[in-house]
């Protein structure tokens, strides 16, 4: 029996076929039949998350923004720059989402860091200390 | 109630606002992966140590956990609280420090639990220092050898295995022997005899009401002014229970860093070895024998090495241990009791029979072993008490004997006439430490031969009488012999006569 591959190795091998060149709809076809195969179809949101990990590293670096109201030009230029001096990124892509429940401000994730400058979150950090107190 | 202030208020959440400012700093944050039994499996933090705090952000505020398994594709972190609110999907923030917990003088007469918070509803503790939950024992060069008594205040254990500060000595027996019976008679003589000593009593899974009437007890003895309580019950999470012994170590280690004496019990070491079985076992940790993990020994010798005897340049505090193991019908070969009785210097064994026998406590002379004490031992008792422990052993090994009614030399008769006497009066009812002259001149009363023509049964009786009267008669002369000297020849005369005209209104008609 073949030795089961951690998700760490399968993320990598995906990571480093992206940044080969290798065609998207191919390595995700391969992907999903080993995943099937190997009946680990409920690790593939954490197996992207670490692929997501190793472009990263390799210096792509995907930034989700949420915020309550549209991003202008000079906001999102600023959050490129933030993300490239943090993470030491070569590419940064900017995918901006509206969620009203952040109340004001603006919260970044890329992979496995996270700016929350949020009204919501601050309040959460204000409510979780009173209650301590 | 303090006087109610809005602009106050207002003020303070307005600095607690501003405190929140963002630092513009990206934070390593993961995902919760999986959640159940108290442990959640996080997906990310790879920069996580371990036992590095992180910090889950639930629904109605955070809840920190510790990471305790570092894998290469997850981290399983213990959680410090209910899990209810924790969700897979959930966002986990590093905190960047280790557990620490409030040490300091403000925590005297306090109950908190593992992580520094008030069980008392006494208000909050304002802790001036942080100390480091899990920290390294002092050095080879930090230490000194352990040279200064601790009186516990009980005669067998003062006479024939004395503890000395800095020593770790365990005591183990079976459930209702009198285990904490020992600890606690042990902490009312630290406020009794004055000593100066700190008490931290660890209750490790604990009843709740059982940890109440304790605290209650040394209200009433007047000893939680120096005490502080870490409690735990068998309510909370493993994970507390796991850090109860650790946190407490920290706070009795701010006195002993700090020039002072402490003594640390910990009531017991069992449950918190099957505290950190069941982490073990949830964090998928290879079982070993009894199914606990290959690493319990070094849970229980890295926490009691943080019991030491500093060297003067550190200022000469010391951290004293005295923990706790229940055994299985006497079975000292068990796995924990094993393993603890090699970490410590010494254990007191408390047999279950001689409890039932109504010797109490029930110390084992042949099993009980105190390795570094000796050195420790005040004059006056040592002076006195040089053979007690051969004695009583060998008239136990006789008295079974004689059981089966055999014809007895002399000698031996004698020897077991004095063992039975000796037994009366090593009996001492609980909350009542005698102090060092009361334990010297008591023990000279049997090994002096000056209670020989007194029946067994009236020994208790004629040892109070004797101990009433040299107070009242010779007062000057026994507080020297408090003071922990070895008894002239003057004074042993004197505790000799006084002895023989008490004991005459005792004798066997």
């Amino acid at each position: 029996m073949a030795r089961k591959l951690s998700r760490r190795m399968i993320a990598r091998h995906v990571a480093e076929r992206i940044v080969a060149g290798d065609a998207h709809d191919v390595i995700t076809q391969q992907l999903a039949a080993y995943l099937i195969e190997s009946r680990r179809t409920n690790e593939a949101a954490t197996i992207l998350r670490d692929v997501a990990y190793h472009l990263a590293e390799a210096g792509h670096v995907e930034a989700v923004v949420t915020s309550t109201y549209a991003l202008d030009a000079s906001v999102e230029a600023a959050i490129e720059a933030l993300v490239k001096r943090a993470t030491d990124a070569t590419d940064v892509t900017i995918t901006a989402t509206l969620d009203p429940s952040v109340l004001g401000g603006v919260k970044i994730e890329t992979p496995g860091h996270e700016l929350n400058a949020t009204v919501a979150h601050k309040l959460q950090v204000l409510k979780t200390r009173y209650k301590k107190a | 109630m303090s006087k109610l202030s809005i602009t106050e208020l207002s003020k303070e959440l307005r600095h607690a606002i501003e405190s929140l400012e963002t630092s513009g700093n990206l934070d390593e944050v993961g995902v919760v992966l999986r959640i159940g039994d108290g442990v959640a499996w996080i997906h990310g933090l790879r920069a996580a140590g371990y036992s590095e705090v992180v910090e889950i952000e639930t629904e109605n505020g955070t809840v920190e956990a510790f990471a305790l398994n570092l894998m290469e594709d997850e981290i399983g972190a213990v959680l410090l609280g209910s899990d209810s609110e924790v969700k897979a999907g959930q966002t986990v923030r590093l905190k960047g420090t280790v557990l620490t917990v409030p040490v300091g003088p403000e925590l005297l007469g306090r109950v908190v639990d593992p992580l520094g918070r008030p069980l008392d509803g006494k208000g909050a503790i304002k802790a001036k220092q942080q100390g480091i939950v899990e920290r390294n024992a002092p050095g080879v060069m930090a230490r000194k050898s352990v040279h200064e008594p601790l009186m516990t205040g009980i005669v067998s254990i003062d006479a024939m295995f004395p503890v000395g500060r800095g020593q770790r000595e365990l005591i183990i027996g079976d459930r209702q022997t009198g285990k904490t019976a020992l600890a606690i008679d042990t902490m009312i003589n630290q406020a009794k005899q004055k000593t100066g000593v700190i008490n931290v009593y660890v209750a490790i899974g604990q009843k709740r009401s059982k940890v109440a009437r304790l605290v209650e007890r040394l209200e009433r003895e007047g000893v939680m002014e120096q005490t502080i309580v870490v409690a735990t019950s068998p309510a909370d999470p493993a994970s507390l229970l796991y850090l109860a012994p650790y946190a407490a170590t920290a706070i009795g280690e701010y006195f002993r860093d700090n020039a002072q004496h402490a003594l640390m019990i910990y009531d017991d070491l069992t449950k918190h070895a099957v505290a950190y079985r069941q982490m073990s076992l949830l964090l998928r940790r290879p079982p070993g024998r009894e199914a606990y993990p290959g690493d319990v020994f070094y849970l229980h010798s890295r926490l009691l090495e943080r019991s030491a005897k500093l060297s003067d340049a550190l200022g000469g505090g010391s951290l004293t241990a005295l923990p706790i193991i229940e055994t299985q019908a006497g079975d000292i070969s068990a796995y924990i009791p094993t393993n603890v009785i090699s970490i410590t210097d010494g254990q007191i064994f408390l047999e279950t029979d001689l409890f039932h026998q109504g010797i109490r406590p029930a110390i084992s002379a042949g099993l009980s072993v105190s390795r570094v004490g000796g050195a420790a031992q005040t004059g006056a008792v040592k002076s006195v008490s040089g053979n007690l422990k051969l004695g009583l052993s060998q008239f136990r090994e006789l008295a079974s004997f004689a059981q089966f009614g055999s014809d007895l030399d002399d000698a031996t008769k004698q020897q077991i006439e004095r063992g039975q006497r000796l037994t009366e009066l090593l009996k001492q009812p609980q909350y009542q430490p005698l102090s060092v002259w009361q334990q010297a001149v008591s023990i000279l009363f049997v090994t002096g031969g000056h209670f020989d023509s007194v029946p067994p049964v009236k020994v208790k009786d004629a040892q109070s009488a004797t101990l009433t009267r040299l107070w009242a008669d010779h007062k000057a002369e026994m507080q020297e012999l408090d003071k922990g000297g070895k008894p002239t020849d003057e004074l042993l005369a004197l505790v000799a006569k006084v002895a023989k005209t008490v004991v005459k209104g005792f004798e066997e008609a």
